[in-house]
């Protein structure tokens, strides 16, 4: 259902224009009820669970309510023809991580509350921005200087936290900058590998530069110890190297020299190796390196099929449950099928950014979008897969519900550029429209 | 080739993954889920021990097992004997072994209760209270097996083979569940590996009781295997330096002492059996013609069977925690030999012998071992009779039952008979070391041949002697017991 109405509903403006704008606003109008019922409820529940009744949990539910409310017509002011939809679900996300996160502490729910508001500016911003595509175009060179001088200083002046020494203090808060290296790689890879024209594709060589581009990056971020980062660069530059030019031996070829290196990884560096033991059995270390992965094991276990109940659970128990175990704690307290429902709306939520890079006609902002939709399902296998057992894990966020500022910052980036992408589609839509009719798109409803 | 048809590739890619994630996330719970749970170390079932009183612990006649008191604290039977008896199969609360008490305590504790239960128990100051249970094991059955194991290290198993459900469970040496309070500060000091399940964990040379394997693979991979006349010449001979088989004249001398560098594969007590069937050599537990039959199969259609049996594998039991035999495999014709009649390094669990004899007992399916007879009033009963595998083919299986019961009525297994009834068996006597002091390890594994008794047994005595002479008697006073309790 949300699919029939992707993309601003492009397809289907050519035949009933107004209708199906009709259809859509009532449908999202819903959705978005059900959203903000969600957050009411999750927080009256909370508000109950501590004992004494505690109205911040109520005022904490109202104000995020508000902010919601605000970003939503924001974007649709700012860009009348945004995927909503995407936008709901997203905000869906939002909500549910900022119910575990007060769940877990109110202060901390508050800070990140705070950088919800700046990742929904950072949205509108680059919504806005994505309108005028041709700027960025020409800022990718400054783009990937600046990514390889930030992650390059890092290893001279950056903080550790967490295992890997990526983190640098900006007025107090740690601020992790390969987080927006993240979007700057979509930014510089669509430019290098977009060509105008819908049969014209880049060669090999031509990609080269990009090529070792990502190679750079990557390797500085397995210097600063951050393999998820690493991996999630490598693994976007395939994805969209793939698309750009469309070769299947090439793709393959890289893709096993992906492979060498990981195996190579494996050999050389410590760290991988104990994290591959750890992976093919937690339960062997579980005193010491598997105990993070068995702990999230149990918790799953233990909420069963329905969850423990918001509140019910003991989530402290699993080391790094405010962020890159956040979906341990969730599978925990709602239970695993709440937790593949997740799975499905960040499923609906790529679906719908390929969908809007479909139909944009401009080679870069396609591959923008595509870009985009490639990080978050990248990012959200490789950290769900790893919590689940499925592949070895690398400690990365679950983008839009785990704590912290910078993730939250970077992934409302890639959503606002699908956004600006999915409005600059339907504008262009409009001006074919016109051309071919020669008049407006009310004029479209009068056809059979 | 273009960007469109690429991107949709990679949209299918994407949804993969997805789908691969969710999928992925409901089988390993559906597997492990309810071990994870009842992992010793998931300290929420401890820390929801306090805040909920556990529920009672019966056998299947409503003996009382274990139960709680006024302030929550668990209590067991009084019955000492009882009590060690049942000890692993209740399991206690401290981490040391996985009995009912934790891998049921989804149910004991109340985790499966509704959310209106939960919301109640948040609002009321009232202690929650789990649910009862009751086990399909009778608790009288398995304090006679625990008494007759009596001094001795060893285990009996016993299960209804028709409906898979454990009857009996006892392990020696055992420990004190009422005695587990002082376990940490050290007061209470059980015996040396009296926490170990050994019917479900214990890992044993298997001894002739893995004939039934070889036995399995002849009849696979050997044509004619069941009409054929096999011959037991007393003796196979290797050269120790190369493992390889050589002629006898050539290792042993005419007084018949092994020479120096050759080794040779006798039977016990250097019987020479002479001409046999298959179904004669099984019977009389002739080990020269079985590693006659392994050196003839070759290691790979060995190894392949056992593990199409169970072995090298992993048991899955949402019930009991369980472990596979293990099936190394040889690397030349000594240990080829020697693998065959279930030396080298074969080992296996009471509970994979179990179920291969309780495969052949029901027509070639094993069934999931249970131990979960109900929860609360009943109202919502356990998963019932499930098959885990079809093990054997029913000609397999038939011919396997004639074999184990030629063992009983003329074979080495003759004490494991019952008047009146049907004993089907395999001996088994593991030798575990090469000192000629320390016993070998008496084995038992066989079943009744009844509809009214569907009773499998496997018996394993520790360094006690041979199996037809010490682990055969106990079986058959075990299975008669059952049989008296059933009938009153």
């Amino acid at each position: 259902m949300f699919v029939s109405f992707a993309t601003g509903g492009a397809r289907r403006m050519t035949m009933t224009a107004a209708k199906s704008k009709k259809l859509r606003h009532v449908s999202v109008a819903g959705l978005l009820a059900a959203v903000l019922l969600f957050c009411a409820a999750s927080f009256t529940m909370l508000a109950f669970s501590k004992g004494a009744f505690d109205y911040r949990a109520l005022l904490f539910a109202l104000l995020l309510c508000a902010v919601t409310v605000f970003a939503y017509i924001a974007l649709v002011l700012i860009a009348p023809h945004a995927d909503r939809c995407l936008f709901i679900l997203v905000a869906f996300l939002v909500i549910l991580g900022l119910t575990v996160q007060y769940r877990m502490s109110a202060s901390a729910a508050m800070h990140q509350l705070l950088m919800t508001l700046a990742g929904y500016a950072a949205m509108l911003g680059a919504c806005a921005v994505m309108k005028k595509a041709a700027i960025l175009k020409y800022l990718s060179i400054p783009f990937a200087a600046a990514s390889i001088l930030v992650l390059a200083a890092l290893l001279f002046v950056g903080k550790e936290s967490g295992g890997a020494k990526n983190w640098i203090s900006v007025g107090g808060t740690l601020v992790q900058p390969s987080e927006f290296v993240k979007v700057a790689l979509v930014i510089v890879l669509s430019a290098a590998m977009a060509r105008d024209g819908i049969n014209k594709r880049p060669t090999v060589r031509e990609l080269v530069p990009s090529m070792l581009f990502t190679a750079c990056i990557a390797a500085l971020l397995v210097m600063e110890k951050d393999l998820g980062a690493a991996m999630l660069a490598a693994g976007v530059f395939v994805m969209m190297f793939f698309t750009a030019t469309g070769r299947f031996g090439t793709t393959l070829l890289i893709i096993l020299a992906g492979a060498a290196a990981a195996v190579a990884a494996y050999y050389v560096f410590e760290h991988v190796r104990v994290r591959v033991e750890v992976w093919q059995d937690p339960w062997a270390t579980y005193s010491t390196s598997g105990y993070q992965i068995a702990q999230g094991l149990m918790a799953i276990a233990s909420g069963g099929l329905w969850g423990e109940g918001l509140g019910m659970g003991s989530p402290s128990l699993i080391p790094a449950y405010r962020t890159d175990y956040v979906f341990a704690v969730i599978c925990e307290e709602f239970g695993i099928v709440f937790g593949v429902g997740l799975i499905a709306v960040y499923a609906i939520i790529v679906v719908r950014g390929v969908l809007i890079a479909l139909s944009s006609k401009d080679g870069f902002r396609s591959l923008c979008a595509f870009g985009s939709a490639a990080f978050i399902a990248l990012q959200t296998f490789i950290i769900i897969g790893g919590v689940i057992k499925l592949i070895p894990l690398t400690g990365i966020t679950l983008p839009f519900v785990s704590y912290g500022g910078s993730s939250m910052i970077a992934f409302m980036t890639f959503i606002g550029i699908m956004q600006g992408i999915a409005s600059a589609n339907a504008r262009e839509l409009e001006r074919e429209l016109d051309d071919e009719h020669d008049g407006g798109p009310d004029t479209a409803e009068d056809e059979p | 080739m273009n960007r469109a048809r690429n991107m949709r590739i990679m949209l299918a890619v994407f949804i993969l993954l997805f789908a691969l994630l969710a999928g992925y996330l409901f089988y390993i719970i559906d597997a492990y889920g309810d071990y994870w749970f009842a992992s010793p170390y998931n300290t929420r079932v401890s820390s929801q021990r306090s805040a909920v009183t556990a529920g009672d612990i019966r056998d299947r006649r409503g003996v009382l097992l274990a139960s709680s008191d006024a302030q929550g604290a668990r209590t067991y039977t009084a019955d000492e004997e009882m009590r060690l008896a049942t000890a692993h199969i209740v399991g206690d609360g401290y981490g040391q072994t996985i009995g009912a008490q934790s891998l049921f305590a989804k149910y004991l504790l109340g985790f499966d209760a509704g959310i209106a239960a939960r919301l109640e128990t948040l609002f009321s100051k009232e202690k929650r209270r789990g649910d009862d249970i009751a086990l399909t094991v009778d608790a009288e059955l398995t304090k006679y097996a625990y008494s007759l194991l009596a001094e001795n290290r060893g285990t009996v198993m016993l299960m209804n083979y028709k409906t898979g459900e454990v009857l009996a469970m006892a392990n020696s040496p055992s420990f004190d569940l009422e005695a587990m309070a002082g376990y940490a500060d050290g007061s209470y000091v059980p015996v040396d590996g009296s926490f170990v399940n050994r019917a479900a964990m214990g890992r044993y040379t298997p001894g002739s009781t893995f004939k039934i394997v070889t036995v399995v693979a002849a009849l696979r991979y050997l044509p004619n295997a069941t009409s054929r006349v096999f011959k037991c010449e007393g003796c196979i001979a290797f050269e120790n330096s190369s493992g390889e088989r050589v002629d006898v004249s050539v290792a042993v001398d005419a007084d018949g002492n092994v020479r120096e560098g050759y080794s040779a594969l006798r039977d016990y007590g250097n019987e020479i059996h002479g001409e046999l069937t298959l179904k004669e050599a099984f019977a009389h537990s002739c080990n020269n013609i079985f590693a006659g039959i392994a050196l003839e199969l070759g290691a790979d259609k060995l190894m392949k069977t056992a593990e199409s049996l169970g072995l090298n594998g992993e048991y899955i039991f949402s019930e009991l925690v369980a472990y596979c035999g293990e099936y190394d495999k040889p690397n030349n014709d000594y240990e080829l030999a020697w693998s065959g009649v279930g030396q080298y390094k074969d080992i296996m669990t009471p509970v994979n012998t179990l179920m291969l004899v309780c495969a052949a007992a029901n027509g070639g399916d094993a069934m999931t071992p249970r131990l979960l007879m109900k929860v609360g009033d009943g109202s919502r009963a356990s998963t019932g009779a499930e098959v885990y595998k079809q093990l054997l083919s029913a000609g397999e299986a038939a011919f396997l039952c004639e074999c184990m019961e030629l063992t009983v009525t003329e074979g080495t297994g003759a004490r494991a008979a019952l008047e009146g009834f049907t004993v089907c068996g395999k001996t088994g006597t593991a030798e575990v070391s090469s000192n000629d002091a320390v016993k070998p390890h008496a084995w038992f594994a066989g079943f009744i041949d009844s509809a009214e008794y569907p009773y499998a047994i496997c018996v394993v005595i520790e360094n006690a002697g041979t199996g037809g002479s010490v682990a055969a008697p106990v079986a058959s006073k075990i299975l008669n017991r059952a049989i008296e309790l059933n009938q009153s």
